[in-house]
């Protein structure tokens, strides 16, 4: 058991030192990834005009049942959420509050996404609507809800990751020493 | 069998059906109800004598009371979602020969695209008629070109109600009509507006200005990624 603990403990460790650059850069090119495949879905439905049931960015014009698959946007969602948090201790500074400000908007997230997925896994839809429904989705339809849910964990983590690649002159000192 | 609530005739439903999980402030009533143990005897009494405490001397009533009632009054106002909803209620309890006619469209707001219409007949109590035959047409107000779809029982909403798709190709004012043959033998003719409203010019501003700033961003990070990349994978492939 002190064992199993320990090497939890030094991945944990690893992650925020020696590896923290490489996951950190393997993690930017999913969040990436996954916010051209929002921006492509909104810019099929509001720049050219398709139907919501056939927008499904560009993986979705491929393999059409990846768009609406509620497990993998759930899976995604606990996927960055875990990698944000896990990663979080290896920032410093200015870097490490706006990564802190992404965990917590991606915190809310990953309730609507669990609120969702449940309702999915056990068929009981809340709010008396016939599919699975998300709080926020009371006032704001789905894609456009999601599309700035992404955006808004997006916009801060990039920036996080910006000032961690060049960090303020104050903060060179401190930097995380994978740097 | 799963009963849509019946609608009230402005449109909202009654106390009863927000309370029979059908309405947000419904699910969470039904929450406070189950989290505070609270035991709910007769939703059909007054409000005063709802609710006890594990059945014995009513406890937080007030409170429990009034918050409930907050949200059933927020969400009385809420409009219903749009994507996957309950829709926008375009017709509500239409007499159709001796059935009630009841119309809803989806989403919420409608744009271009596509738009899924729901209708449901009931008899007097409430029972749905399944045995109709229903069609609807789709026109731009002023033109007598028309879409028709005759309806199905595709369960996108329910089991239960007569649903179509059309594809909306342009902004601008559509008739729907809607054409019912009862089982009884009655034909009723029926219809309603909708206003299909284009994308504003902002929307569109601004989703190109973010894909501008999203390539410009691509940009940077593949520099980055090789700056970063690039001195590591030499250096692995010299030892």
């Amino acid at each position: 058991m002190t064992s199993i603990t320990q090497n939890k403990l030094s991945l944990l460790t690893k992650l925020n030192s020696t590896w923290h650059d490489k996951a950190l850069w393997v993690l930017m090119v999913i969040i990436i990834g996954h916010w051209i495949e929002h921006l492509a879905q909104a810019y099929q439905i509001f720049i050219l005009g398709w139907a919501r049931a056939t927008a499904g960015g560009g993986l979705g014009l491929l393999f059409p049942a990846l768009a609406q698959s509620e497990v993998l946007h759930f899976a995604y969602n606990l996927a960055l959420f875990l990698g944000i948090l896990l990663l979080q201790p290896g920032f410093r500074g200015r870097a490490k509050w706006w990564w802190t400000v992404a965990a917590m908007i991606q915190s809310w997230h990953f309730i609507e996404h669990a609120l969702l997925q449940l309702q999915w896994l056990t068929g009981y839809y809340l709010f008396g609507h016939t599919t699975q429904t998300s709080i926020l989705q009371l006032w704001f339809p789905r894609v456009e809800l999601h599309f700035m849910y992404n955006l808004l964990v997006f916009m801060p983590l990039m920036i996080g990751f910006y000032y961690y690649l060049y960090p303020p002159a104050s903060e060179s000192a401190e930097r995380s020493p994978a740097a | 069998v799963i009963q849509r609530p019946k609608p009230l005739e402005n449109g909202r439903f009654s106390l009863y059906d927000a309370i029979n999980r059908r309405r947000p402030e419904g699910a969470i009533f039904w929450m406070i109800v189950k989290t505070l143990r609270i035991k709910v005897h007769d939703l059909h009494l007054g409000y005063h004598s709802l609710i006890t405490h594990k059945g014995r001397k009513p406890v937080c009533k007030q409170a429990v009371l009034g918050l409930f009632l907050s949200l059933f009054i927020l969400g009385s106002a809420l409009p219903a979602a749009a994507h996957g909803g309950a829709g926008t209620l375009q017709i509500a309890a239409e007499p159709v020969g001796a059935y009630q006619l009841n119309v809803w469209t989806t989403p919420e707001v409608l744009r271009p695209g596509e738009m899924l219409i729901a209708a449901v007949i009931t008899t007097d109590v409430g029972a749905p008629v399944l045995n109709c035959h229903v069609t609807y047409f789709l026109r731009t107000l002023g033109s007598e070109e028309r879409q028709e779809r005759p309806a199905t029982h595709v369960t996108v909403v329910t089991g239960f109600s007569y649903e179509a798709i059309f594809l909306i190709p342009d902004p601008g004012a559509y008739l729907i009509e809607i054409e019912i043959a009862a089982p009884d033998g009655a034909q009723t003719v029926t219809g309603f507006e909708v206003e299909i409203t284009a994308v504003s010019k902002t929307t569109g501003l601004a989703i190109h200005t973010a894909v501008m700033a999203t390539l410009v961003l691509c940009v940077w990070f593949v520099r980055e990624a090789l700056r970063f990349w690039l001195p590591r994978l030499v250096r692995h492939q010299t030892l």
